[in-house]
């Protein structure tokens, strides 16, 4: 392939790492946004979505016209095919921060709800996995992108808790409802975060071995 | 009992990373080596070619792609001081053996070359006939019906059957290259070997001769080299990459433009080579 579009690849993988940043940062606010009731970072949340569309937008142009222009094999068509489809699962990401951030400003109407449920450590872990698998292809990294496939594991069994949790609370106690119905959202958000991030690691290791692991399929 | 023996599996491989599958082998090529005096140009190639499925020869030039498919149809020792060793198994009997008649062999394994080379004093006509009239044929009706056919199959019957008695030479270069097409159909070939058969001809053209390709190969067997990556990933089943005379790897076309097994390979078709 030619020198200038070669350029062309390493441009457009820039710009999905600084989506990839943008979306961890939205990721990050709303966590914060939610821990600390703030309306004000959950705000900040929908102005980041903004520029991540904008840069889905600009990913998926570009990487359709150097189909085109660069007709690429191999390596490079899997690079390509991955980078459009990580695109789609980060705008994908920014929406459910999006989700959190809006239900945290419902949240923050409201009386806080007490629950002994580790809220704050699923975020945690939910925003680590989405830092992993942005690290693993960017960086290349087949190890990092398995780290990531087995965390989230993790991820789903703290939503599974928190569905109970609250399931529990309501039944107990009809006035925390409203609450507890956006927290169970919430951790859907986390949990679709998660499963997101567990595909770009699945991408990583498509891209870099052409190794099939989604669905645990894994071809040689 | 003969067909069912050269039935067989692929199975998998460090060199030939192929999928298993059931496929009918036409051509087994075993310890082809090919020499010009004393340099030699093809090493130790082994290879299959499947029955009814395009194979691919790329790789680049000066590499014996060209050489290798000469090899097929014994054209590589026309050439003064060339000659060759090892064993190409046409339905399993070695082309190389003692009793075999050159003009039959031809006859079963066609060639295309890479420019349109009609017979510029022959008619259209006589161009696809040529064949069939250097082997006896002479019954008028047998060779219209043969001409027609070619034609068809080489998709120019419509482009020419107004003027089969205008000189080969009146026509395009794309519709020369299905003119030398139908002239290698007409002798109802088994095999056809084309060397790079686009590399004169413009895009328009090109696709039809691909399309063609596509087609035919339902018929024929069909090796075709080429120096155009896009063209092999288009058309053909197999892909071998050749590279200073010996094989690299040859596997599925598929599999070699999406996710090859070996970096040369790779660096070859991204065009980082070299």
């Amino acid at each position: 392939m030619e020198r200038h579009l070669l350029e062309e690849f390493k441009t457009l993988k820039e710009k999905l790492f600084q989506m990839g940043l943008l979306v961890e940062g939205a990721v990050e606010k709303a966590k914060l946004a939610l821990l600390s009731r703030s309306e004000e970072l959950a705000a900040e949340v929908f102005e980041d979505e903004k520029m991540v569309n904008q840069l889905e937008i600009e990913i998926d142009e570009k990487g359709h016209a150097l189909f085109a222009l660069a007709q690429p094999v191999a390596g490079d068509l899997r690079l390509l095919a991955m980078i459009l489809k990580i695109n789609t699962d980060l705008e994908r990401m920014g929406d459910h921060a999006v989700n959190i951030a809006q239900r945290t400003q419902s949240l923050v109407a409201e009386p806080p709800l007490v629950t002994d449920f580790p809220l704050e450590v699923m975020a945690d872990a939910t925003q680590k996995m989405v830092r992993n698998a942005i690290d693993c292809f960017m960086n290349e990294n087949v190890e990092l992108a398995r780290h990531v496939l087995k965390s989230d594991d993790q991820i789903d069994d703290y939503n599974d808790t928190l569905y109970s949790v609250m399931m529990d609370l309501m039944q107990r106690d009809a006035s925390s409802v409203n609450c507890a119905m956006h927290l169970v959202m919430i951790g859907h958000n986390l949990e679709r975060i998660g499963d997101l991030a567990n595909n770009i690691a699945e991408d990583t290791i498509y891209y870099k071995q052409g190794k099939e692991v989604r669905h645990h399929f894994e071809t040689t | 009992m003969l067909n069912l023996l050269m039935e067989k599996p692929m199975l998998q491989n460090a060199t030939h990373d192929v999928e298993i599958k059931t496929e009918k082998m036409k051509i087994s090529v075993n310890g082809l080596n090919a020499y010009y005096g004393s340099l030699q140009v093809i090493k130790n190639i082994n290879l299959e070619i499947m029955a009814n499925r395009a194979t691919a020869i790329i790789g680049p030039s000066g590499c014996g792609k060209s050489t290798f498919i000469r090899c097929l149809n014994r054209m590589h020792e026309v050439i003064p001081k060339a000659k060759s060793d090892g064993e190409v198994l046409l339905d399993g009997e070695n082309i190389y053996g003692g009793d075999i008649d050159l003009i039959n062999l031809r006859r079963r394994v066609g060639m295309v070359f890479q420019r349109p080379n009609p017979f510029p004093a022959f008619t259209i006509f006589d161009n696809v006939a040529s064949g069939l009239k250097l082997t006896g044929t002479r019954d008028r009706a047998f060779l219209e019906d043969a001409v027609e056919r070619s034609l068809v199959k080489a998709a120019l019957w419509d482009e020419v059957k107004d003027k089969l008695n205008h000189s080969g030479a009146s026509l395009s270069g794309g519709q020369q290259q299905r003119l030398c097409i139908a002239r290698a159909l007409a002798v109802n070939p088994e095999i056809i070997l084309f060397d790079e058969p686009c590399s004169a001809l413009d895009p328009i053209s090109t696709g039809k001769i691909e399309e063609l390709i596509h087609e035919i190969k339902k018929i024929y067997t069909i090796v075709i080299v080429t120096h155009n990556m896009q063209q092999a990933a288009r058309v053909s089943d197999y892909t071998a990459y050749f590279y200073i005379g010996e094989l690299v790897e040859f596997g599925e076309t598929k599999k070699i433009f999406t996710n090859p097994s070996k970096k040369e390979t790779e660096d070859y078709i991204t065009g980082r080579f070299g």
